[in-house]
């Protein structure tokens, strides 16, 4: 009789316990839950922020080749290469699922890189024609791609930043709990690799 | 003693290890921001300091938008265009709304004389206000020539007014202007989850300790051996009461986490804290 009351005080002990750790757990794993939203809403800003800036530089280039081809006339390959990269970097479209996906970002990178590159080698056309390179309106859009060179960069570092603290927060013991209990709603995300040269804008002396 | 030696060898290679990073990597650490003018260049008298300084303050006022001087003493190696955006990130330049948004509306005004580079960093909301291409005529055609001369206090003169200039001729993006003391209605916010979970461990305690109170007396009509079983009931009340007494110790210690959080960064002063950059701007040479 006494054992059996033992017991059942144990238990009954043991049953408060219980049902005071699931409002508690419950809790932590809500405000867990609610940490990574957070962190994933401002990877998917600064992912937002990023393709703001590739589109400012993309919207840059029909003017800039329109203007280049008043003055340089011997350049049809380096304006083509231009276009080329510029309509191939302007068909790779990423949605917020793709930057889980390291082969899709790896593609878009690449495009927008060889945009980079052939902007480059059009900025470096100048020399040849010092026309093209006393045409104000030739300055002001060099001004305005280097603006944006830098802001991608800034970019960049801002949305890296933002999937490092993402991921690390997913790939907490706390934080992957949650998302297998929740049916894993989140997934890893990729970052932006630095390509080599892509670290400064591209800078042409006057 | 012996046995603490690998303890402090360990102690010391810990340090190296974390430290070894700033070390090897030098580079500009952006000074505290002590005035609207930074001058650790030295290329202007307190005067001059103190002049562009409440002349930036009048700008401020008027079109809500805050902008900054530093001249560095040097660069110390870095691109000026890592200087001016970290020094303005570190400076977290904007100002604050009245419901303690971030504005965004911050501008930095780099000369950095050891390099001969100056740059006009612009924040994430000023925007079509102030382009890359208007920041890049003010220092190629208003600072850059003034620079040359070395005519330091004209040349931040020209660069200030050339930038409030072209922010004042946007009215659409001119910012709502922060107000003094009027950042409340934030600690609110706080408030309503702490008594929420306080009052579900009021109730989970009550609970427990309202079982042990019924079962007390039943173990009392027992009888036998109550003495023992009397200690037994008690730690559940006890549990219950202490319990409850550390809950609402833990509902108070959030309470005041929460409440400082969205003071905490707006402390320094009434119009910095609220901005963000993303490398907007120009830079040139002279």
């Amino acid at each position: 009789m006494i054992d059996l009351l033992r017991k059942f005080r144990a238990f009954t002990f043991l049953a408060a316990l219980f049902t005071l750790s699931v409002p508690a757990s419950t809790l932590v794993g809500c405000q867990k839950y609610d940490e990574l939203v957070e962190r994933d809403a401002t990877v998917d800003q600064k992912w937002a922020d990023l393709q703001a800036q590739y589109q400012r530089r993309s919207d840059l280039v029909p003017n800039l080749v329109a203007t280049v081809k008043g003055s340089a006339t011997h350049e049809e390959q380096t304006l083509k290469s231009v276009s080329d990269a510029r309509a191939n970097a302007t068909s790779i479209k990423l949605t917020s699922e793709d930057l889980s996906d390291p082969e899709k970002m790896k593609a878009f990178q690449k495009a927008q890189d060889e945009l980079k590159g052939s902007l480059s080698r059009l900025m470096m056309v100048q020399e040849k024609y010092p026309d093209l390179k006393a045409n104000q309106g030739f300055r002001d859009l060099q001004v305005q791609l280097e603006g944006t060179e830098n802001r991608l960069l800034r970019s960049r570092e801002q949305f890296n930043e933002a999937v490092k603290l993402y991921n690390a927060e997913l790939g907490k013991i706390s934080g992957s709990v949650v998302n297998k209990a929740t049916g894993k709603p989140f997934k890893k995300r990729e970052y932006f690799q630095a390509t080599a040269g892509s670290e400064a804008a591209p800078k042409v002396a006057f | 003693m012996i046995s603490f030696r690998p303890w402090l060898l360990a102690i010391a290679a810990a340090l190296v290890v974390l430290f070894a990073p700033l070390v090897a990597r030098a580079g500009h650490t952006a000074p505290p921001m002590t005035s609207n003018v930074v001058d650790a260049a030295g290329k202007l008298t307190a005067g001059e300091r103190s002049y562009l300084s409440a002349k930036i303050e009048k700008h401020r006022r008027a079109t809500g938008f805050v902008v900054a001087v530093y001249l560095p003493a040097s660069l110390e190696g870095d691109p000026v265009e890592d200087v001016a955006y970290q020094t303005a990130r570190a400076w977290r330049l904007g100002s604050k709304d009245k419901d303690g948004k971030d504005q965004d509306n911050g501008v930095l005004l780099l000369i950095a004389p050891a390099e001969r580079k100056i740059r006009i960093e612009t924040g994430k909301g000023v925007g079509g206000a102030l382009t890359d291409l208007q920041t890049n005529v003010i220092l190629h055609d208003r600072v850059g020539p003034l620079l040359k001369e070395d005519r330091f206090r004209e040349a931040v003169d020209a660069g200030v007014d050339g930038i409030y200039a072209a922010l004042a001729k946007d009215p659409a993006a001119a910012p709502v202007k922060s107000k003094k003391g009027v950042r409340g209605g934030g600690p609110s916010f706080g408030v309503a989850p702490i008594i929420v979970i306080g009052v579900v461990f009021l109730l989970f305690f009550g609970f427990i300790s309202l079982i042990g109170r019924l079962r007390g007396p039943r173990r009392g009509h027992d009888g036998r051996d109550s003495g023992g079983y009397g200690g037994g009931g008690g730690p559940i009340i006890f549990f219950g009461g202490g319990g409850f007494g550390g809950g609402g110790g833990g509902g108070g210690g959030g309470g005041g986490d929460d409440g400082g959080g969205p003071f905490g960064g707006g402390s320094s002063g009434d119009y910095s804290g609220g901005g963000d950059f993303g490398g907007g701007g120009s830079s040139d040479d002279y």
